[in-house]
């Protein structure tokens, strides 16, 4: 999974809740009390998009963005990439009571990742 | 040993030396310390795991310091002399050797290749401590986070300050009476400060062979978990069935074979612990005069066999 970002990840929730498109202004209005400029979401928009996170489309002059994977996908992901370093040895003292994941991923160790490069490679065709 | 940064480099090489050594020893005597560990309850059972994985490092750097105070040398080290200087002395490490600038270098560079990974492991657990923290939201009580997924996961995750993640996919399956207990499970990892202390033993265990190190780390966390366990089938009336349908429904332990060794294996530890006050007094005493025996055994050894082998080392 790409490196996320606090702010990236707020922005993701933003538009996860949403049943529309937004454009940057009512990305920013959702996260008013951050007290963020609309260039700052903008570039974090622009970002995300980069990162193949989001969908854009244009409507009027502006873009309006949406998730292009679902919530349930990225935390998937990281969870996977989580065990993947726990079944390394890596996170392994981080974590206490992660066991039943890591035995469904190990017994099936691409599939949460495959699924999240599915996704990417869906919402990187469909952008404009 | 005439400058304080060679002092230094030497004492570090010195505590780098003793600790691979009583490392390796200890890894060669755990079979042993296993079978000697196995009847006593979990919680005896995790921290003699964590102490025998730290006496190396703490006996060398004790060794270190007895022998700094040069007087005590006499004491339990045989008669000897340095190009005529003879009578006690801290271990004589000559600056004008090769060999012995490339075993201090080799040491310290050791130490700064595990200092280095231990830094870097901290940094990676804290990227995905923050980000896992991000992702969550409050659960419904205030002592767990509640992360969106459909998978069925409990965990604790930090170090310091640990905090409980529950999957929404757990969450919904479970009454309120196995929430409870799920919790109380987690609980009971975050305040034993369990992650902080499998952080410290698999970092102590870094110079066991992979194998022994391996090992030790699986009987030191089935010890922890099991501890939890308990203390999640105490609220529910220590129902080894209970704690078989909560934490065993997942594909691992489908295998009937799986949960008939998972069953007997709780109802051992619940007869355990419900051992007589006399009887853990007795353990624990078995325990603690194990263990002092044997760090006073492994530290008279090492404070005569540990100074004329560094000053072969540095020769």
């Amino acid at each position: 999974m790409p490196q996320l970002g606090p702010r990236e990840i707020e922005v993701l929730k933003v538009l996860w809740r949403s049943d529309t498109a937004l454009p940057a202004q009512a990305v920013l209005a959702e996260l008013a009390q951050q007290g963020l400029s609309l260039s700052t979401v903008q570039s974090t928009l622009e970002r995300l998009n980069r990162k193949g996170l989001l969908r854009r489309s244009k409507v009027s002059r502006a873009y309006h963005y949406r998730a292009a994977v679902a919530q349930s996908a990225v935390i998937g992901c990281l969870l996977s990439d989580i065990s993947s370093q726990i079944s390394d040895g890596q996170l392994a003292p981080m974590i206490s009571g992660f066991m039943d994941f890591v035995c469904q991923h190990s017994q099936d160790p691409q599939n949460l990742k495959q699924m999240m490069q599915d996704a990417l490679e869906q919402g990187l065709e469909q952008d404009d | 040993m005439t400058d304080l940064p060679w002092a230094l480099a030497a004492g570090l090489f010195s505590w780098v030396v003793l600790t691979l050594l009583l490392s390796w020893l200890l890894a060669v005597c755990y079979p042993l310390l296993r079978r000697l560990l196995a009847p006593l309850p979990a919680g005896l059972r995790s921290n003699g795991n964590l102490i025998y994985s730290v006496l190396p490092s703490v006996l060398a750097l004790a060794v270190i310091a007895a022998y700094a105070q040069v007087g005590l040398g006499s004491t339990w080290l045989s008669y000897h002399c340095h190009q005529g200087v003879c009578g006690t002395h801290a271990p004589h490490m000559p600056l004008a050797s090769a060999q012995g600038y490339l075993a201090v270098g080799l040491g310290l560079l050791a130490f700064a290749l595990v200092a280095l990974g231990g830094f870097w492991q901290l940094r990676l657990s804290r990227n995905y401590l923050k980000t896992m923290r991000s992702f969550s939201d409050p659960g419904i009580k205030p002592n767990y986070r509640l992360v969106q997924t459909d998978n069925r996961l409990a965990w604790c995750a930090g170090f310091l300050r640990p905090q409980i993640y529950l999957s929404s996919g757990l969450q919904a399956e479970l009454s309120p009476s196995e929430l409870e207990a799920v919790l109380a499970h987690e609980q009971a990892h975050a305040l034993q400060y369990d992650n902080l202390r499998k952080l410290i033993l698999r970092w102590a265990s870094k110079p066991w062979p992979n194998g022994q190190a391996e090992r030790l780390q699986q009987d030191f966390n089935s010890a922890l978990e099991t501890r939890c366990d308990l203390v999640a089938a105490h609220l529910h009336g220590d129902s080894t069935r209970y704690l078989l349908q909560t934490y065993c429904a997942d594909s691992h332990c489908a295998d009937a074979q799986a949960q008939q060794d998972r069953a007997a294996q709780l109802q051992r530890e619940q007869q355990l612990a419900k051992a007589s006050t006399g009887q853990l007094w007795w353990w624990r005493l078995q325990f603690v005069m194990g263990f002092g025996v044997l760090a006073a055994l492994l530290l008279l050894a090492t404070l005569s066999l540990g100074h004329p082998l560094l000053e072969w080392l540095s020769r």
